[in-house]
């Protein structure tokens, strides 16, 4: 059986660059799927266009959401997604560089799954991720695939 | 009948101030031809210097005596009236009262003061008050003595007071009108009312003029029992130099539309009934602001009393229209400076959001690259630090490290800034448990560097806001962490101590290096560093300062080189406390 990508929803690609990086660091045996906007991350979890190709593109296990994105933003792809009735039990984690109390309990309101701040130094984003996949991937019962 | 003296006759009736002596008496006595002269001058006498009017008629009417108070009275001689019949003195319509009264004389009744009205000689109508008595001669009724006193005086002044009261009662309650802020509107209605229920007055109209803009408006206009409001119209033609300048003075003046040229729109007033004006200036405070207008087929209708009551209401309601004015205006100010507050507040809000945007942007946006940098340069001592000689190592540390410090400039800078917006909500703060969390959020620090700390602390309340209260105290705990000197053991004493009634300070008292008097004003300003020595960003003070500001409070520091240093932060107590 295939192991379910995460779904990296992060414009930045140095973040992409260093999450990926802490990913490999943390031995994680999920890829990881980016998706450079808000669009291209609600395009991907609905299976539209390209990604209509779960071949190529399947369906993630979990999100990390940056909150700022292009073209659509993070609060706004939590919104969309948790009013899905197919998705909405998925686990979203909001990974952003935002600490502002408005955007945590927008994020909250909309029925985030785990709010984390961005590191400041690659040791502590490993450690971060490190955490993040022992806890999402290997101890948390999942809701089970939609389709 | 017998030709007798007026004055005989009179005093036959009159002979005793005793009025049983009109009854009916045995005729030997009346007819005591003995009766003694001298009694007899002496009646005729009082008679004719009474002040009453005193008339003797016979029982048609006919005047047979006649006295001075009479002519007085009347103004007719007594050769003038004397054999003439009564009824020269009777208004046509009152006719049928004499007769009537002439009638209870012939059957013996006496008529007691009655109020009734005669004429003079001049025409002119005397009010007057009767009483007619029957004269007996040889026990039959030959005649009557009349007595008339003139009511007119008293009669004139009981009006004046009638009139008097009535106006007294009207300014009353115009006075109550304008006291209960009732509008000028209803307060001019009111006046017109009471001028045209006291003469029948076809049209009235009560006019503010605004002579700089050479307009006049209607306030209320009254026509035919109607009301209306509100009718703008030009000065001229009604309002001529002449009567414009007679308002001024003060003057009221009576005009004839018809003597007005001819204007259109005019012609209808100049036509009706309202031919005559009559136009009462209404001043308050010696200025014209008006005047009331009443028109009235006939000037005479404009009666003394009239004219009185309508200036003195006029002058009232001018007083209330002032009012109304200013009221208005006041109200108009009221509304301006609400809207110019509402602008402020919107502006200042916009303001707020627009700051608050732009220290969203900063956290996120500077921090974003700086992150990377360190980010990147971690990695590459991480990663690749095999291919970098130690200069190279050395240099890529320093990188991470200005990240770094760039990084903890702009949180410090921006917990600065949110300090300064928004409101800081003010509630009683237990200082025990506020000290507790700030030595809890730096424990690891001060178990690293060995630093003892003290706490005396009474259980003080003070009103704070518990955030910045553990922001201000954990600067400072910070600082006297920080500022160690390295010959001592560092220690730092955090007190609380009462100070005046209405205050609490908080020390915190490090054994450090110390701080020149010189340079303990400049250290509470942001970016000021006394050192490079030391780590910081020169925003720890600037944010204990504001934040104790922002409280209410104020801070300071007692310290000399050498000799370590005592920041103090002053609260408010709760006011129950």
């Amino acid at each position: 059986m295939r192991i379910p990508p995460v779904l990296l929803a992060e414009d930045d690609e140095n973040d992409v660059l260093l999450i990926t990086r802490a990913f490999q660091k943390s031995r994680l045996m999920n890829s990881i799927h980016v998706a450079v906007d808000g669009e291209a991350a609600v395009g991907y979890l609905s299976g539209e266009g390209v990604y209509n190709d779960r071949a190529r593109y399947p369906f993630p296990v979990a999100m990390l959401l940056d909150l700022k994105l292009p073209k659509k933003s993070g609060l706004e792809v939590l919104a969309w997604v948790k009013q899905q009735p197919g998705l909405k039990r998925m686990p979203i984690i909001v990974l952003t560089s935002s600490r502002d109390i408005r955007d945590v309990q927008k994020a909250y309101d909309l029925g985030v799954n785990s709010y984390l701040v961005k590191p400041f130094t690659p040791n502590e984003l490993t450690e971060m991720i490190n955490t993040f996949n022992l806890y999402w991937l290997v101890l948390n019962e999942p809701p089970g695939n939609p389709r | 009948m017998a030709e007798r003296r007026p004055t005989e006759h009179l005093s036959s009736v009159l002979g005793s101030a005793d009025s049983s002596k009109l009854q009916p008496q045995p005729q030997d006595h009346m007819a005591d031809g003995s009766g003694n002269a001298h009694e007899h001058d002496r009646l005729a006498a009082i008679v004719s210097s009474s002040n009453d009017a005193i008339i003797g008629i016979d029982l048609d009417g006919t005047i047979e005596s006649w006295n001075q108070a009479a002519e007085r009275l009347y103004g007719y001689s007594e050769a003038e009236v004397l054999h003439k019949n009564i009824s020269l003195l009777v208004p046509p319509d009152r006719l049928g009262e004499m007769h009537r009264v002439l009638e209870r004389i012939r059957r013996g009744q006496r008529v007691e003061h009655f109020e009734a009205v005669r004429v003079a000689k001049d025409g002119r109508l005397r009010q007057v008050s009767i009483s007619v008595s029957p004269v007996y001669e040889g026990g039959r009724i030959v005649g009557a003595a009349t007595i008339v006193r003139d009511n007119s005086e008293r009669k004139r002044l009981e009006e004046q007071s009638r009139q008097y009261t009535k106006r007294l009662e009207l300014l009353h309650e115009m006075d109550r009108k304008i006291l209960q802020h009732e509008s000028a509107r209803e307060c001019a209605e009111f006046v017109i009312r009471q001028l045209v229920s006291m003469v029948a007055l076809p049209r009235a109209t009560i006019t503010v003029i605004d002579f700089n803009a050479g307009k006049a408006r209607s306030l209320v206009s009254y026509a035919k029992g109607e009301f209306s409001h509100g009718i703008d119209y030009p000065l001229e033609p009604l309002m001529g130099p002449e009567l414009s300048e007679a308002l001024r003075q003060g003057k009221t003046s009576i005009m004839d539309l018809a003597s007005l040229q001819q204007v259109e729109g005019l012609e209808r007033l100049q036509r009706a009934e309202s031919r005559y004006v009559c136009v009462v200036p209404m001043h308050v405070q010696n200025e014209l602001i008006g005047s009331l207008n009443l028109g009235a087929r006939t000037h005479e209708l404009f009666s003394e009393e009239v004219l009185v009551l309508a200036r003195e209401l006029g002058d009232q309601l001018a007083v209330s229209i002032q009012q109304e004015a200013l009221r208005n205006q006041i109200q108009r100010h009221a509304a301006e400076l609400e809207q110019r507050v509402a602008d402020r507040t919107k502006e200042l809000a916009e303001a707020n959001a627009a700051l608050e945007t732009f220290s969203y942007s900063v956290s996120h946006d500077l921090r974003a690259p700086l992150r990377t940098m360190q980010g990147f340069t971690e990695a590459l001592l991480e990663d690749h630090a095999p291919q970098l000689d130690p200069v190279g190592q050395d240099y890529a540390r320093r990188v991470a490290e200005a990240a770094r410090r760039l990084d903890r400039l702009i949180q410090d800078l921006l917990s600065y800034s949110r300090l300064s917006q928004g409101k800081v909500h003010l509630e009683p703060l237990d200082l025990h448990a506020v000290v507790r969390e700030v030595l809890l959020d730096f424990a690891m620090e001060l178990e690293q560097q060995k630093i003892e700390v003290t706490v005396e602390q009474p259980s003080l309340t003070v009103l704070g806001h518990q955030g910045t209260l553990i922001q201000v105290l954990g600067n400072l705990v910070n600082n006297a962490a920080k500022f160690v000197d390295p010959e001592r053991k560092p220690q730092i004493r955090i007190k609380a101590e009462g100070f005046y009634d209405r205050m609490v300070r908080v020390w915190v008292e490090d054994n450090g290096i110390g701080i020149a008097p010189e340079h303990q004003e400049r250290i509470f300003q942001i970016f000021e560093r006394l050192s490079n020595r030391y780590p910081g960003t020169g925003t720890g003070l600037a944010i204990v300062r504001k934040g104790a500001e922002r409280m209410g409070g104020r801070v300071g520091v007692v310290s000399q080189p050498g000799a370590g240093s005592r920041f103090w932060v002053e609260l408010p107590k709760p006011p129950s406390a």
